[in-house]
């Protein structure tokens, strides 16, 4: 018999908040995060387009109460800002932890049995920048032995040559140290065994790489595995970081020429808008959440954020890079979705939408939405407001869903000034009555997840 | 010349060994072998290197690793580095 399972905590860190009530906020308040790109990543290329979402000093530096300094030294961002968002997440959920390892920095949940909680992460790139960085030592130690040779050597009377070198050293980037510890900080389980090991969940831990829908994937894995009684509680979310030096990843996607080329910050990042150009690339970003089967978290007296009515996955099978022209997996999944939810299309107040700003996932998904549901939903995407933060984005919009549930409200989907006509967009933050609602997310590669989401309280 | 004195080089030395250690710094004494008193593992050996390295902004190669037996050892040696 499959069992109830609940949120009953969240933590974020993004572009718009480093604590969960910030970003909320931030996110209702219709912020933009777009800005221009940094100045340094032009010495290499000339790029397409001009704008990316920045992480702010704070998240880029977390430290004090979750992080020390060796953790900073041994830790990829992308596992740092997961440790930070579990950490705002256990005590969103009223979960304190007690310290039984301080070498180790390991702690005890209280209230909960280590051998029955899982950790579920996802991630596109896992710790990619951390290779770079480190490969970055490697290869260029060699050259930049050359280079100061030269410079000290033959340009010494020459102050034109020697200022020459001198900029060819600056723009090799080269760190210090190769990190002794770069094998623990690249794989992509880095996040989730670290979540393990620091909050002693000893039950399932896994981790999904399935790109842009790694964060929904995640949570859909850690309902089911509760829903089936493998474990009772379980850490589960998303995590990415993208922000190499070089700006050689965002070179990937802009290449591929899925980002937006429009310059005008205010302007450039417009899902569901018919003069949409590309998404808003994010440095990165994570979200947890604490999932709970009900028994467990009524059992310890916990506030529960929503339930989770139903997951769904499935996969175009179509094209590595490409959604399936006529949506049909989509529509298949979500069919699946209210089957098993045992819930009606027209049940379903809000669709959290994947909404990239690509004309061709923009096209697809609001179609599948318009023949599905109509217009009765309010549809809107939260990657209109923090671009798009790939195996982050679905965690991150699964929070959003939740807190919409919690509070009643749905935020403004930024730009959407010419939305398609089948759906309705939801142009403005304002308060809803929403019973139900969905989170999707489709990834390069075809994958497709969707989690249902339900009120607590009605 | 080093701008750090004996006493503040010892102090971050002290301080990063109790960090990488997660013990108080008062119970890191120079006399301590790192890895018999301490009970420093090849990890806890690599984390300190790094934890040095950062704090004093200067590389350490294996082979002098290799020779920082005692606390006292470390702080000698940053102190002969940063001059």
């Amino acid at each position: 018999m499959n069992r109830d399972v609940v949120i009953t905590g969240a933590g974020a860190v993004s572009s718009l908040g480093c604590d969960v009530e910030t970003f909320w906020k931030n996110i209702c308040a219709g912020t933009n995060a777009a800005a221009p790109i940094p100045r340094q990543w032009e010495d290499y290329s000339s790029f397409r387009s001009s704008l990316w979402a920045p992480l702010g000093e704070e998240a880029r530096s977390l430290s004090g109460k979750t992080l020390t300094r060796m953790d900073a030294m041994r830790m990829d961002p992308s596992t740092r800002m997961a440790v930070h968002a579990a950490a705002q997440a256990l005590e969103n959920a009223g979960i304190s932890h007690e310290c039984i390892d301080r070498k180790a920095g390991q702690y005890r949940l209280d209230g909960v049995d280590p051998a029955r909680s899982g950790v579920f992460m996802g991630t596109g790139v896992g710790g990619a920048t951390t290779l770079i960085d480190t490969q970055r030592s490697h290869t260029l130690q060699s050259p930049a032995r050359l280079i100061k040779e030269l410079r000290e050597g033959e340009s010494g009377n020459d102050p034109h040559r020697r200022e020459l070198y001198e900029q060819l050293e600056e723009q090799l980037h080269r760190p210090k140290r190769f990190n002794p510890f770069v094998v623990s900080m690249i794989m992509p389980n880095a996040p989730a065994a670290h979540l393990s090991i620091r909050f002693s969940c000893a039950g399932p831990v896994e981790t999904n790489t399935t790109a842009c829908a790694s964060g929904t994937i995640a949570p859909g894995r850690a309902f089911r595995s509760i829903q089936r009684g493998e474990c009772d509680f379980a850490l589960a979310g998303g995590t990415e970081y993208l922000g190499d030096s070089f700006g050689g990843i965002f070179r990937g996607f802009d290449t591929a020429g899925t980002l937006t080329d429009i310059a005008d910050p205010a302007r450039a990042n417009r899902p569901f808008d018919a003069d949409r150009r590309g998404f808003l690339f994010a440095e990165g970003g994570a979200a947890v959440l604490t999932m709970e089967s009900r028994d467990h978290a009524e059992r310890r007296g916990a506030s529960i954020l929503c339930s989770v009515s139903a997951y769904a996955e499935s996969s175009d099978a179509h094209n590595i890079m490409m959604p399936r022209p006529d949506g049909r997996a989509v529509a298949g999944m979500i069919k699946k979705l209210l089957a098993t939810g045992n819930i009606a299309p027209q049940e379903i107040g809000y669709i959290n939408a994947h909404g990239t700003g690509t004309i061709a996932n923009d096209d697809v998904e609001s179609a599948v939405i318009a023949d599905i549901f109509g217009r009765t939903p309010a549809v809107n995407s939260s990657k209109s407001l923090l671009g798009h933060t790939i195996g982050a984005a679905g965690a991150l919009e699964a929070v959003i869903t939740a807190l919409s549930l919690r509070d009643q409200r749905i935020h403004g989907s930024r730009n959407a000034q010419t939305p398609p006509a089948g759906i309705r967009i939801q142009q403005e933050t304002a308060d809803a009555k929403i019973r139900h609602a969905l989170s999707q997310s489709f990834a390069f590669g075809g994958n497709n997840a969707a989690l249902l989401l339900s009120q607590e309280h009605v | 010349m080093s701008s750090h004195t004996r006493e503040e080089i010892t102090e971050k030395v002290i301080e990063s060994i109790s960090d990488v250690m997660g013990m108080e710094p008062t119970r890191v004494r120079p006399d301590m072998k790192i890895r018999e008193d301490l009970e420093a593992d090849s990890i806890d050996i690599t984390s300190l290197l790094m934890m040095l390295e950062d704090t004093f902004d200067k590389e350490i190669t294996n082979d002098e690793a290799a020779e920082l037996i005692t606390v006292a050892d470390t702080i000698s040696f940053i102190e002969d580095k940063l001059k």
